[in-house]
């Protein structure tokens, strides 16, 4: 990242190639279009390479920093384009695309953890982990999320909450702890 | 006593406590040791949840748009020279990219009209790379019985469209191949399954530039370095 702070293409470019499928992923889980992720995931890095100087490592992997960052853009690009409701009109007709075989035994561990993310999230029951992919992959807020439920606010809290516990013993070891 | 703000912090580490609440929150976090725990807990997991996206390998041609306004921004930058890229005390909390601007200010009239045109020239390249054209030509081809697909182009992009296209069989994935004139068929990293209705949006995440035919099979999980099976589509490149 020393590298990346001195304005160095390659270390950038090492740093791409390492977490832009990671990045695409969710940024198209996020906005469910291919053209709304290529943006994100654009203005994501280059905002990354404009502002390297700003990764702080105590903070977690660089990983972790760039997906925040990606999130951040992708429910900036929804709340901007209201990429919402054409998302929600064609869910059911986006068809899965799958990364492929891995070459690396760090993609097939990454795969391994992914699988254990996804099984630990499905395992959550239905109102919890429908309440957590709202407000995550979905970028609505607690008040939207409540709204579209027909809830209280105060249960859409109290559900996410009670998820990401039951998630975090799932998830054990899994979850990063920061440095 | 549980602190009042308790159930806050759940949507707050996933971003999802919007509007005033957010502000109200911070402000509390600040002076709650409680919820600053809490945050440090649940923000772990919520770090993890990136993960649960199904792993989809971006285009090619992104990383292509990307590394070209990355090369661009370095050559200014060198060419600019080391005072480019030194924060000065005014413009502490700046980006590198912002304090790389700065020297415009400094620079007496014509190198800066001169840098100017290197960065209006840059700015230009930058918007012809990202942008693409608009001619896409269309193509109907071959699919299973009661299903159909069209190929559309645009430039070296290509994208299937399936109507009533029957799921893959159990455990397997369709995949999209790359043929040029007699040689092997070529693989991509496009692999996908259709949706219940039996549609299907599917971009080739490979660049077509040189293809004479696309074709699918089914695959394993994962996909094949060759086909293991006949196409079940396909369609030809005008």
């Amino acid at each position: 990242m020393q590298l990346v702070r001195e304005g160095d293409p390659r270390a950038f470019e090492v740093v791409y190639d390492r977490h832009s499928t990671a990045a695409f992923s969710l940024a198209y889980r996020m906005t469910g279009r291919r053209g709304a992720a290529e943006d994100v995931v654009q203005e994501a890095f280059l905002s990354l390479w404009r502002s390297g100087a700003r990764y702080d490592r105590t903070r977690g992997s660089v990983r972790t920093w760039v997906l925040g960052i990606v999130h951040h853009r992708a429910i900036d690009a929804l709340r901007r384009s209201m990429v919402h409701d054409r998302r929600r009109a064609s869910d059911e007709g986006i068809e899965e695309r799958f990364e492929a075989a891995e070459r690396t035994d760090a993609e097939a561990a990454r795969r391994q953890e992914a699988e254990e993310v996804r099984t630990a999230l499905a395992a959550l029951p239905d109102d919890q982990s429908r309440a957590i992919e709202l407000a995550y992959f979905g970028g609505f807020s607690h008040s939207e999320i409540a709204a579209m439920l027909e809830m209280p606010i105060g249960t859409v809290k109290g559900r996410i909450r009670l998820g990401l516990e039951k998630l975090r013993g799932q998830l054990g070891e899994l979850v990063e702890v920061p440095a | 006593m549980a602190c009042p703000h308790r159930d806050d912090v759940g949507p707050w580490v996933l971003g999802a406590l919007g509007g005033d609440d957010e502000r109200v929150f911070a402000e509390h976090l600040a002076g709650c040791a409680e919820c600053t725990a809490d945050v440090a807990q649940l923000k772990m997991v919520a770090d993890a949840l990136p993960m649960a996206a199904p792993q989809v390998v971006p285009p090619p041609a992104l990383k292509a748009r990307i590394m070209g306004a990355v090369e661009s921004e370095a050559a200014l930058l060198r060419a600019a020279g080391p005072e480019a890229d030194r924060p000065a005390r005014a413009e502490r909390g700046q980006g590198r990219f912002a304090r790389w601007l700065a020297p415009l200010g400094r620079l007496r009239p014509v190198p800066a009209a001169a840098l100017a045109t290197v960065i209006l020239a840059v700015g230009v390249l930058v918007g012809v790379l990202a942008s693409g054209g608009d001619d896409t030509s269309t193509t109907r081809g071959f699919a299973p019985q009661g299903a159909q697909v069209a190929l559309h182009v645009t430039g070296d992009h290509g994208r299937l469209d399936f109507t009533g296209m029957p799921a893959p069989p159990a455990g397997r994935v369709y995949q999209v191949w790359l043929v040029h004139g007699d040689r092997a068929p070529r693989p991509t990293h496009t692999l996908f399954t259709v949706a219940h209705d039996g549609r299907a949006q599917v971009d080739i995440l490979e660049s077509l530039k040189g293809t004479d035919k696309v074709l699918v099979t089914d695959e394993p999980a994962g996909g094949s370095r060759a086909p293991t099976t006949q196409p079940v589509a396909g369609a030809t490149l005008t």
